[in-house]
């Protein structure tokens, strides 16, 4: 048992280290004003040096007004008092006091960058229920000081404390190994890093076309105006661009998922991730909203999966919100799942699916006013070879329904509701009728004539959507699981 | 089939699905028909501003008052979409309406699509009482819902009595803090 050398009830300071990286924020919030000045004072080549006394006064005043970051680091404390809160206080000009409940703690986060690994230190970040950053950050703290903030926040949770260090003893450990890091190399959506890198670089480009003296955009319509004459060349840069996208999507898989380990106690879930800043996270189970799993056909077929795990308190604002975990054995998943909740097995469970007119629905509500709307306006503007392009888009999008639909499944228990689903790959979604936290039901005139209905169900990190379902049934879904979350204690 | 099994200390009843309350049989109530002027007012307002930017383009921009069909396509899509407006705003306000139940509140929105949303009590972070300033001259106010579930999950009414939503407001508090006391304590 390790012993905590640090008393966690009377104030802590952070790590002198600090200094350095408040001093490394301020640099990176303000380096956008650095390059636009330098870059217009070498585009203009100034000769009369009043300009560079206003432009280097600037950045000094700029500096001052954000000492205030870098100098707080000698108030700020942290600490738990008498009643459970943890307190963190900070400001040298305004003072800040933020206050939170241990019970409200969501999630607390600790990473280490490189600066962090050569000080043994870590950052961590305390984040509370509907929020999209953590409440309280710290940027520089000691591994003691990181244990006993851990040890008094896991007690706390478990209202046990002997027994949830006994259990994290006893955890069970799920390692990445480097073939299954290779695997997820191979499978990753490579067409989308494409696009991803093409998108950042033209858009970067573009930013700075006048200071670099290259436009991009106008480049790349001469390559492709001179591409469409050789079709040997449109093969070429098109695999040359593809091996830069492989190259980028594994240099970003290795980043993220090297060292990966998953452990998990009774009550916890333990995450170690990260190849030059390493991430550790730990999660209550009890805190999970939602568990959903993506295979894409090529993971499918290495039998891999990315879970992805939505916890009260991480970013639900983001689009995609939640941790990821690469699953390389499905024995994994359902040790995940089990520990979770075990009840949320649905093999017994009758496949529900949805409406076939969601198909034709979808595609006069949504792809024929959208494909009516960009015809007219290339019919106005002259753009004709605009037409083939919505035309197979039209296609793309009555074919993509269709997989939809016929993909669509959903089961129900008495404990959740799992969703199967996915067009191209495959996705199944978890969630326990006690942390949905708000329904609803549309209808439009076409569904309320058939007695359909679409139902939305949002909890804590996700909105749950089931389409096209017969109206009776998304009353019965929406009746029990109101009775089962206010009938839980 | 349906037995009440009772133990000392642990109550495990079996319960038939016609049992648990459905939403369906829930009378609804509607919004102060007072909220439908405030609405059109404030859509008055927001119309009158953009007439007299579209007035002041005709003056300010020569090219545009040229363009005979741009002028006209211009203010007839404008005049359409005020049209349209007032038109939704007539017929949506018919369908919304309200219910609070012991352990939950519902709120039914929208013409062409409609929508039903249910917020349990127990899920509610906190809530918020606003009033523009349309709506104080009517004494009305809006009451907000925050859920965990951020501004996706979130429910607003509109249009109640200030004093009726103040007390509804007082009333989820109080319950929502019933549900929870036991948890924290």
């Amino acid at each position: 048992m390790s012993q905590n050398k640090v008393d966690i009830s009377i104030p802590q300071k952070q790590s002198a280290i600090t200094l350095v990286f408040s001093l490394l924020k301020v640099l990176r919030e303000m380096w956008a004003i650095f390059v636009v000045i330098g870059l217009n004072l070498f585009r203009k080549k100034a000769t009369d040096f009043t300009v560079y006394y206003y432009v280097f006064g600037g950045i000094i005043l700029l500096f001052l007004i954000k000492l205030n970051t870098v100098l707080s680091y000698f108030t700020t404390r942290f600490y738990i008092n008498e009643v459970k809160e943890l307190v963190h206080t900070t400001g040298l000009f305004e003072r800040k006091k933020t206050v939170i409940a241990l019970h409200n703690i969501q999630s607390m986060q600790a990473s280490q960058n490189i600066l962090n690994r050569i000080t043994n230190t870590f950052k961590v970040a305390v984040q509370t229920a509907g929020t999209s950053k953590a409440e309280i950050e710290l940027f520089a703290i000691q591994k003691v000081q990181l244990e006993a903030l851990q040890t008094a926040l896991a007690s706390y949770t478990n209202k046990q404390p002997n027994e949830a260090i006994e259990n994290q003893k006893q955890e069970e450990q799920y390692n990445l190994s480097l073939n299954g890091l290779l695997k997820l190399c191979i499978s990753e959506n490579h067409l989308q890093s494409f696009f991803i890198i093409a998108a950042f670089l033209l858009g970067k480009l573009n930013e700075f076309k006048e200071y670099i003296s290259i436009d991009a955009t106008g480049w790349l319509e001469k390559k492709i105006n001179a591409m469409s004459s050789g079709i040997s060349m449109f093969i070429v840069f098109f695999i040359f661009c593809m091996m830069i996208a492989i190259l980028y999507s594994c240099i970003r898989i290795i980043i993220k998922y090297a060292n990966f380990s998953i452990k998990h106690s009774n009550t916890h879930l333990h995450l170690n991730w990260g190849l030059l800043s390493t991430q550790r996270k730990i999660i209550a189970f009890k805190k999970i909203q939602t568990i959903e799993w993506k295979s894409n056909s090529i993971r499918r077929l290495l039998n891999l999966a990315i879970c992805n795990i939505v916890a009260l308190g991480e970013d639900i604002g983001k689009k995609e919100s939640g941790i990821s975990l690469p699953i390389t054995k499905l024995e994994h998943l359902e040790s995940i799942v089990l520990k979770y909740n075990e009840n949320l097995f649905f093999n017994d469970a009758e496949a529900l699916k949805i409406h076939p007119s969601y198909i034709l629905r979808s595609f006069l509500l949504l792809a024929l006013p959208i494909s009516l709307l960009v015809c007219l306006t290339a019919l106005f503007f002259k753009k004709y070879f605009v037409l083939p392009f919505i035309f197979l888009w039209l296609i793309y999008f009555l074919i993509a329904k269709w997989m939809f639909r016929k993909r669509f499944k959903f089961f129900l228990n008495a404990y959740g509701l799992k969703i199967y689903k996915g067009i191209w790959g495959t996705q199944e979604q978890i969630i326990v009728w006690e942390n949905i936290q708000n329904l609803s039901i549309s209808t439009s005139p076409y569904q309320r004539s058939n007695s359909l209905a679409s139902l939305h169900l949002y909890n804590a990190g996700k909105l749950i959507s089931i389409p096209y379902i017969p109206l009776s049934q998304a009353n019965f879904i929406t009746n029990y699981a109101l009775y089962k979350t206010e009938t839980m204690i | 089939m349906n037995q009440n099994i009772t133990t000392t200390s642990f109550e495990n009843l079996q319960l038939q699905f016609h049992q648990i309350p459905v939403i369906q049989q829930v009378a609804l109530q509607p919004i102060q028909s007072k909220y439908k002027k405030v609405m059109i007012y404030s859509w008055i307002i927001v119309y009158s501003i953009l007439f007299s930017i579209l007035i002041l383009l005709c003056f300010l921009v020569d090219d545009f008052i040229q363009n005979l069909p741009l002028v006209y396509g211009s203010f007839g899509a404008f005049f359409a979409i005020v049209l349209f407006t007032f038109l939704y705003i007539n017929i949506e306000f018919k369908n919304r309406s309200f219910a609070i139940r012991q352990h939950d509140v519902l709120y039914k929105s929208g013409w062409i699509f409609q929508k039903t949303e249910v917020l349990p009590f127990s899920k509610i972070q906190h809530c918020t009482l606003s009033q523009n300033v349309i709506a104080k001259k009517f004494n009305l106010a809006n009451i907000t819902f925050y859920t965990a579930a951020g501004h996706g999950g979130d429910i607003t009414i509109h249009g109640l009595i200030f004093e009726e939503a103040d007390q509804l407001k007082d009333f989820i508090t109080q319950q929502n803090k019933q549900l929870h006391e036991p948890k924290q304590s």
